[in-house]
């Protein structure tokens, strides 16, 4: 869009006058002194128009001498006049300062909001949409698309992935340095520093960035830079009955100071005491420092720290059982009373500082070098009951539900109990410490140093799940302007991540030990002292709270690539081609010496290595001012994640045989149409990828063992068209509608390589899972929203819009989806549809509203000093107003299958419901 | 003006901002170690048998009346070797106590009491074995307490109570009444034909047997379950005690199964091979 605008420049009329002259200018904003880039710049009454390039500079030829007045326009800032003589064949036009609008502002606090809505509203926190790599949610509103802004902003809360693609689709930048996770493929959360998250660029699916080759799915540029930043102050406080409850905001830039200086610093806290899911607590602050230092007129040189720490009480997902019987949709069997107060076990604690520093070069007026270097490192844990020979303490584990009863009395009077009785439908923690403070064993051989002891050791613990990350990124990009048809894109990059894995004593809750033996192996292997050990250095290790438990061990991978971009740019046509080569390496380093696998699970595994290439090529075809096509079409091979391919990491170092590069084809063409009442854009896609790999696991309590699924040769495709379109229909009254209308499907059986933590043997290797034609799930694949608008010019605005939701499915099992599944089944029964459907949820209506009023309160208090502005801003928001508490946003089979009965419902699935209606209500202060 | 706005507003926010903390998870609760004060036994397991005075096969009795007992219980399934099962014992008798749950020591171990609230359960006498149900399946075959509804049968007390073992010669065995009881029986040893099994193998079967020092001939079976955490643990030889919990008879001959291997005391000298 901006290329266009860019490089459609001059239009001149070639007419002879005896006296022309050529102006030139340059055109750059008021308060951060950023040039402003695609500014038209016309004289009224002539055909005589400009844009500014990426220096804000125009240049107008062939202008006859006179008095004019020049007018400058642009999408943020508006219009902007000037008054001009022309008498000498170079004019050159003083610096035009443009100042951002009121109303512009409005929209950027608006952004700001709605991206903060969407991360608060979610059922997901943003550690779950880190977990599923939704990275969309998380940075909706990254784009000036139509499509992509509205529908990010209003589809985000229904776990809408844009075209169905992951995290892993989109790369993530800031302040030019990658922010995805090598094994993960998702990025770190962002903790709601929305405030200084405005500069950013979106580049949706295959078009091209100028800041990196991107992804399938596109790319994420944030520059939050202190020089980047708006000049002034603002505080806030918000007031919420969602995942947070309170939220304090303070964020204060200097702008650009004498000697080249911009520095800014944000704070934010975000808290609730129970969160909108009964059990569920918020407490996490965020920071932001910046300091930016130019030296001379071409080089700045930025330095960032961030990060979030974070801790909440999550909520879990549960069976439709427990949430019938419990009577709410938001039941969250995950807390229970301990001596009369809640406490929750899931509660997840993040805490990863990252720093960049980052320089920028001017070369010259038309190329520019970027240089960017980051570290960052922390941890983050996630706590649960665990336990060792004792039986699954949570409320809705299924020996402990209702329906495990087989007698109709008994089963009326278990439901009657968990219906009335907390202890019953919540963990009962007083008991657990009952329990704990009685256990006594004799342990022989503590710690493998030959003592024999008598001990306190605890049947249950909270045991966090600890990642600690160490991560090192540099990044280059080099931007060129050859001449005013070709310019070019490069870049080199390089990562380096290590992950430990490990567990983590968190509360003896009672006792004084916790005996670090794999009571598994103990029931598999009766009387056998090495095999139960998880770390046969400390046999029979008693631990306490802090000490490293079950398994450790670290992951690390290297990634470098290198790419290339020339594009042409002209009158009607531009075009691009793109490439990209990479190359991964990854191990697995084992800190314990599992007892069942002593050759295996210590020290470095085999070294994988992937060389992958991508090709990227389209081009941009513009009729007029108001329409434009586009058409993109990409190749990509991509090494498959660490994660993904080790078949049982906790354990040992095992790869999965046969690993290959995934490859992907896609293909997209769109249109766009922009005119002063209809802004409306139109695009299909076509994605299909192939031979991916992935590792699903659980535990099976019939084995007494975590079960892995290692997956090979998973195929998706990925067809749709997405568009939007807005009409500005009266004054200030607009209207919105937007779709998404989708198929994901699979398209292959992939092969499974099925393992056990407690067995050396592998226990299916090559099984086909029949998972051809399945939906790819838990997204809305369709999704439609129709807005109203009305924005007065007294500041004040209203909105509300209502949106549609269907073609969501849940996941599928891949054990319920084999031959040990169906064998014995008669085909196409009820029994054999019940094992092989994939269910589908229903559509669901959701409709919000909003409001907002800003006030400048320079107009009502003339004593105040006219240097700044200032501005008190009330926003409202209300989310799903109707009250929808039926809208599943995430539903998941259990892993497991019962073979025996056949029956898909003795493991049945687990689902997550959105919220319900929820509000935010914001004031703030605003110093400009 | 500006000043005050602005002044009130920064307060404002960072007062509320600063003094409010997120709890993160409450006090540990008090220790509990007491008998509850609300709940009494009104009968005893002796009478309880006599609600089933024949002799059949698993002939049931679902006790209608509000009947509760107080026992301690003898045998837990910390070792394995028994399963969805306990052994409870008052001064009357002992019962066992079926339970449709594993790992039932960690909340009702050996020594802790148990208030069982028996309306509603059912007394299966097995040609004069007796066990609490809690239903009977479509095979016919008694079940135990649905793990969720433990609470609504069973009401916990004090921890640690010690049982010591009734001594018991092996002349007065079988006894029937001493069924699920914990005893003691002294001066036996394991017969030479058993001398290296361990208590459970596949090859010699789930029996090893004792035979009576002081009175020639007579033997008792200790019986072991596969799943026992002792089952490949051999037999000790010598001479000694045993502790045991008394299940039943089969013809005459006394059955027996152990809590621990540790209670098994054969380590004297065999003075009587």
């Amino acid at each position: 869009m901006k290329n266009i605008l860019l490089l459609s420049l001059l239009l001149i009329t070639a007419q002879l006058f005896a006296q022309t002259s050529t102006i030139k200018g340059v055109v750059k904003d008021d308060l951060t002194g950023k040039p402003v880039i695609a500014a038209t710049v016309s004289i009224p009454g002539t055909n005589f128009t400009a844009a500014t390039d990426v220096s804000g500079n125009y240049v107008i030829a062939n202008v006859p001498y006179g008095k004019y007045t020049l007018e400058i326009k642009d999408d943020t800032h508006g219009l902007y006049t000037q008054q001009l003589e022309i008498t000498s064949p170079e004019t050159a036009v003083n610096q035009v300062a443009m100042q951002m609008p009121q109303e512009e502002l409005k929209k950027e606090e608006e952004a700001e909001r709605q991206l903060e809505e969407n991360s608060s509203t979610s059922t997901l926190t943003e550690t779950d949409l880190q977990d599923i790599g939704n990275q969309s949610a998380m940075y909706a509103g990254a784009q000036r698309d139509l499509f992509s802004s509205t529908a990010a902003f209003t589809f985000g809360r229904a776990s809408f992935k844009s075209r169905g693609y992951g995290g892993d689709f989109e790369s993530v930048y800031l302040n030019g340095v990658p922010l995805n996770d090598l094994a993960s493929g998702s990025t770190p959360s962002i903790g709601g520093l929305y405030s200084i998250m405005r500069q950013r660029t979106g580049i949706m699916g295959l078009s091209p960035s100028e800041n990196s080759f991107g992804d399938v799915g596109g790319s994420y540029t944030f520059d939050n830079r202190a020089s980047a930043q708006r000049k002034g102050l603002r505080v806030s406080y918000s007031v919420a009955d969602r995942n947070f409850r309170n939220r304090i905001l303070a964020s204060y830039s200097t702008g650009i100071l004498k000697g080249g200086w911009a520095i800014t610093a944000s704070f934010i806290r975000r808290w609730a005491q129970q969160g909108y899911v009964q059990g569920t607590f918020y407490d996490g602050y965020s920071y932001y420092f910046a300091i930016d230092k130019k030296f001379g007129t071409n080089n700045t040189l930025s330095l960032s720290t961030y990060g979030n720490p974070t801790k909440n009480g999550r909520a879990v997902a549960t069976t439709m059982e427990a949430y019938n019987l419990a009577g709410s949709n938001y039941y969250n069997p995950g807390w229970g009373y301990q001596n009369g107060q809640m406490r929750n076990a899931n509660i997840s604690n993040v805490f990863r500082p990252s720093f960049t520093l980052n320089d920028e070069w001017k070369i010259n007026d038309k190329s520019k070098l970027m240089l960017a270097a980051g570290f960052s490192f922390g941890k983050r844990k996630s706590s649960a009951l665990d336990w060792n020979n004792a039986q699954d303490p949570l409320p809705d584990y299924y020996r402990n539900m209702p329906s495990y009863t087989r007698d109709t009395l008994l089963k009326a009077y278990a439901e009657q109990q968990f219906k009335n009785d907390v202890n019953v439908r919540q963990i009962n923690w007083d008991n657990i410490y009952n329990m704990n403070r009685n256990s006594y064993d004799s342990i022989v051989n503590v710690d493998g140093k030959g003592q024999n002891m008598r001990i306190n050791d605890s049947h249950y613990i909270i045991g966090n799940s600890v990642t600690a990350q160490k991560s090192f990124n540099f990044n280059t990009t080099y931007n060129a302007d050859f001449t005013t048809h070709v310019s070019l894109s490069a870049g080199l990059t390089y990562q380096f991540e290590q992950v430990e894995s490990y567990k983590e004593v968190a509360d003896l809750l009672g006792g004084q030990y916790y005996l670090d033996v794999n009571q598994y192996a103990q029931l598999t292997y009766p009387g056998n002292d090495s095999v139960v050990q998880n770390n046969l250095t400390t046999p029979n290790h008693l631990v306490k709270v802090g000490d490293k438990y079950s398994y450790d061990y670290s992951t690390t991978t290297h990634h470098g690539n290198i790419w290339v971009q020339p594009e042409f740019h002209y009158k009607k046509l531009s075009f691009f081609f793109a490439g990209q080569l990479s190359t991964t390496a990854f191990w697995r380093n084992g800190l314990f010496l599992n007892g069942l696998f002593p050759t295996s699970s210590l020290g470095p595994s085999s070294t994988q290595t992937f060389l992958d290439y991508a090709f990227k090529g389209g081009l941009n075809y513009k009729f007029d001012k108001r329409n434009y096509i586009f058409i993109n079409a990409g190749y990509f091979t991509k090494a498959p994640s660490i994660n993904d391919v080790l078949t049982s990491p906790d354990t040992r170092n095992q790869i999965v045989s046969g690993l290959k590069s995934e490859q992907i084809y896609t293909a997209e063409a769109g249109y766009r149409y922009r005119s002063a009442m209809i802004n409306a854009t139109a695009t299909f896609y076509f994605t299909q990828q192939n031979n991916q790999t992935q590792t699903l696991r659980f535990y099976d309590d019939d084995l007494y063992t975590n079960v892995n699924y290692t997956l090979t040769g998973i195929n998706t495709m990925r067809i749709g068209g997405e568009g939007a379109i807005e009409v500005k229909i009266y004054k200030g009254f607009s209207a919105t509608a937007v779709a998404s209308v989708g198929r994901y499907i699979y398209t292959s059986r992939p092969s499974a390589t099925i393992t056990e933590d407690n067995s050396a043997t592998v226990v299916g290797s090559n099984e086909t899972v029949y998972w051809k034609g399945y939906s790819l799930p838990n997204m809305p694949q369709l999704a439609t929203a129709f807005g109203l608008s009305y924005r007065s010019p007294q500041f004040w605005n209203v909105s509300a819009n209502i949106n549609y939701y269907d073609w969501m499915w849940i996941s599928v099992n891949p054990a319920q989806r084999s031959n040990d599944a169906i064998v014995n089944v008669v085909p196409n029964s009820t029994t054999w549809n019940s094992i092989l459907d994939q269910k589908r949820l229903n559509g669901q209506f959701v409709m919000n509203f909003s409001a907002g009023y800003s006030w400048l309160l320079n107009n009502d208090f003339k004593s105040i000093n006219r240097k700044h502005r200032y501005y008190l801003a009330f926003n409202l928001s209300a989310t799903n107003i109707t009250n929808n508490t039926d809208f599943i946003t995430n539903g998941r089979e259990q892993l497991r299958f019962d073979f025996r009965a056949k029956n898909p419902n003795t493991y049945p699935p687990k689902y997550t419901y959105m919220y319900g209606a929820t509000y935010m209500f914001t004031v703030a202060f605003r110093m400009n | 003006m500006k000043k005050y706005i602005l002044n009130s507003f920064l307060s404002i926010v960072f007062l509320v901002g600063i003094s409010s903390c997120v709890k993160d998870h409450p006090a540990e609760p008090p220790v509990l170690n007491g008998d509850p004060t609300n709940i009494t036994a009104n009968t005893t397991i002796k009478a309880l048998r006599t609600l089933s005075p024949k002799n059949y096969v698993n002939e049931t009795v679902i006790i209608t009346q509000n009947l509760i007992i107080s026992a301690v219980v003898v045998g837990d399934d910390r070792s394995g070797n028994l399963y969805k099962q306990l052994a409870i014992q008052d001064s009357t008798g002992g019962i066992i106590l079926l339970l449709g749950g594993t790992y039932i020591y960690t909340q009702y171990p050996v020594g802790r009491r148990l208030f069982v609230k028996l309306q509603g359960m059912i007394l299966v006498n097995n040609y004069g074995i007796y066990s609490l149900a809690s239903y009977i399946d479509n095979t016919n075959t008694p079940q135990g307490i649905p793990s969720d509804l433990f609470g609504r049968y069973i009401v916990p007390g004090a921890w640690g109570i010690t049982i010591m073992p009734k001594v018991v010669s092996l002349s007065k065995l079988p006894n029937d009444s001493l069924q699920a009881e914990l005893i003691e029986i002294d001066n036996v040893q394991v017969i030479s034909a058993n001398l290296t099994h361990p208590y459970y193998s596949l090859k010699y079967g789930a029996g090893i047997t004792l035979e009576s020092c002081a009175i020639p001939g007579k033997t008792a079976e200790i019986y072991s379950s596969k799943y026992a955490n002792f089952a490949n643990s051999v037999v000790p030889s010598g001479n000694g005690s045993v502790v045991a919990l008394y299940l039943s008879d089969y013809y005459n001959i006394p059955q027996l199964t152990v809590r621990d291997t540790s209670e098994i005391s054969l380590f004297g000298a065999r003075p009587c091979d």
